[in-house]
């Protein structure tokens, strides 16, 4: 799974900056991605330097054999999943009473909630859309064969250039049990929550690997922009954070960290992926009434009023209408 | 860790077998009343369904899944939480190399998806489950924390519990009531995702 990951790592990311990383890349000259940019060719809409996307947009042949790597580099990276995917495909699979277990395990049955991350990365290799005609989706900036978001594009173009890596800085220490130099790579850091991976013989950019926007994995440390408490309310009496633990929420967790070493240590409380909100309609999956046992004689299904549990809540629904009317009580 | 496993695997299944008749489970897992009329079922216990699990003899397997999967913190907490718990012998009919595969740490994310598609949020007993299949001519359904949904049929005085593919598990022990929630044993592992 880790390797399937990293495999993905170099496309995805050349994909799918998040947002976050357009409004952190303007940093404050301590960074090494910001500098790299300014040098190896900043963005324009920021005003910074005038590199390769000046080159680009002049339309150069060094532009075009910038694009064609970077094209080339994402290819390749595709192949490799694509090659680590028939390869799991081509194993041995048992089914169990029709289930075809193997199918689900090797990734493509799933791409759910928590487990589905890999599968995420996987497709997301395919979030530069290859446009067949025509432009680009509202929001998207056309470059090349692709549609980017165009604070994406900065470290887009970065894949397979040399850059100075000493204008980088180094990696967090909480992350260095992870991205510390070796035989191969260097590891370095620009300040915005990318991991840069420098091939150690010519200083090119063969992945930049995102500290944060990955989720939240159990016995890594806790990825950047989960520095604040950011509990649902009925949680926070139960999680708070303390010297020892801290407590994050993510995608439908609440996950305990380690106060001192920021790694995260377990889940501690799980969410429903498909709430109840006052004033919507009952979402499916609530046929059946389920509330906790301590409330179940003030609350009781009759003609008038249905009552389901959902997140800490016991909300009130309309029988005829199946409207959500309101939330009666928190019991948590 | 395996050693660990298998020593808590060991001490679980003496203790199960000390304690005889688990909680106030029933064995026929039809109930077809209407328990949303309010009071509470029978047989509540202290114990969360982490711990109930844990020590079932029946359960080891899941138990060591949710242990596997960084989980028992969250089957020991406030819950409430409707678990579907496959028995062991549902563990045993998934291949061996992809619980292998799960129960290692690089499986982990996917055995947590696994485990969270057989747990729903609040307290759901048969007799809910029962009431709602009525309600809903014929089938119900819950939603999973995973966010997916579950259907749950009525065979004879069995409720089956069935994913978005079509794979079916009955429930073989239903209304284990516990602090923090309920187990139902069911007798086949759910797919998520509506894998094939």
């Amino acid at each position: 799974m880790r390797k399937l990951i990293l495999l993905v790592s170099a496309a995805a990311m050349a994909a799918a900056m998040p947002a976050l990383a357009q409004g952190r890349g303007g940093g404050n000259g301590k960074g090494g991605g910001q500098q790299a940019e300014a040098r190896g060719g900043g963005h324009q809409g920021h005003g910074r330097g005038n590199g390769r996307a000046e080159r680009s947009d002049r339309g150069g042949g060094q532009a075009r054999r910038v694009e064609r790597r970077e094209v080339r580099a994402i290819e390749q990276a595709d192949r490799r999943v694509e090659r680590q995917v028939r390869g799991n495909d081509r194993r041995e699979v048992r089914r169990a009473e029709g289930r075809d277990w193997g199918h689900w395990a090797s990734g493509r049955g799933n791409g759910q909630r928590f487990a589905g991350r890999s599968v995420d990365w996987r497709d997301g290799r395919s979030l530069p859309v290859r446009l067949a005609r025509g432009g680009c989706p509202p929001g998207l900036a056309k470059q090349n064969a692709f549609c980017l978001p165009p604070g994406q594009l900065r470290r887009a173009q970065m894949m397979g250039q040399r850059i100075d890596r000493s204008r980088f800085g180094a990696v967090p220490q909480e992350w260095l049990y992870r991205f510390r130099d070796d035989s191969d790579f260097y590891y370095r850091y620009d300040d915005a929550g990318y991991v840069y991976r420098l091939n150690r013989g010519n200083d090119l950019v063969s992945a930049i690997l995102p500290l944060f926007g990955t989720g939240l994995t159990l016995g890594e440390p806790l990825p950047l922009g989960y520095d604040a408490y950011n509990l649902p309310v009925p949680y926070r009496d139960f999680y708070a954070d303390s010297d020892d633990h801290l407590y994050r929420y993510d995608d439908g967790a609440i996950y305990q960290v380690d106060t001192e070493t920021r790694l995260i240590e377990g889940v501690v409380a799980l969410l429903t992926g498909n709430p109840i909100s006052v004033g919507s309609a009952l979402p499916a999956g609530y046929d059946a009434y389920n509330l906790p046992m301590d409330y179940r004689d003030r609350y009781a299904d009759d003609a008038d009023s249905l009552y389901r549990y959902s997140n800490g809540g016991i909300y009130q629904v309309d029988p005829t209408t199946m409207l959500v009317q309101s939330l009666v009580e928190m019991v948590l | 860790m395996r050693m660990k496993l298998l020593l808590a695997w060991a001490a679980a299944g003496a203790l199960a077998a000390c304690q005889g008749a688990e909680d106030a489970g029933n064995n026929a897992a039809g109930a077809g009343g209407d328990s949303s009329t309010g009071g509470n079922a029978q047989g509540q216990t202290g114990r969360s369904i982490g711990d109930a699990a844990a020590q079932s003899a029946d359960l080891s397997q899941f138990s060591q899944a949710v242990q596997a999967a960084g989980l028992t913190d969250v089957l020991t907490s406030v819950g409430p939480y409707t678990v579907f718990a496959p028995v062991n012998a549902a563990f045993d009919a998934v291949p061996q190399e992809t619980r292998t595969r799960l129960m290692a740490a690089e499986g982990r994310d996917q055995l947590t998806q696994l485990l969270t598609f057989h747990i729903v949020p609040g307290v759901v007993t048969a007799q809910d489950l029962g009431a709602a299949i009525q309600r809903g001519q014929g089938r119900a359904t819950v939603t999973t924390v995973s966010g997916d949904n579950l259907t749950v049929t009525r065979e004879g005085e069995a409720l089956v519990v069935s994913d978005a593919s079509g794979g079916r598990s009955r429930v073989v022990q239903a209304d284990r009531i516990q602090s923090n929630g309920v187990i139902h044993h069911v007798d086949a592992v759910l797919m998520p995702g509506g894998g094939r």
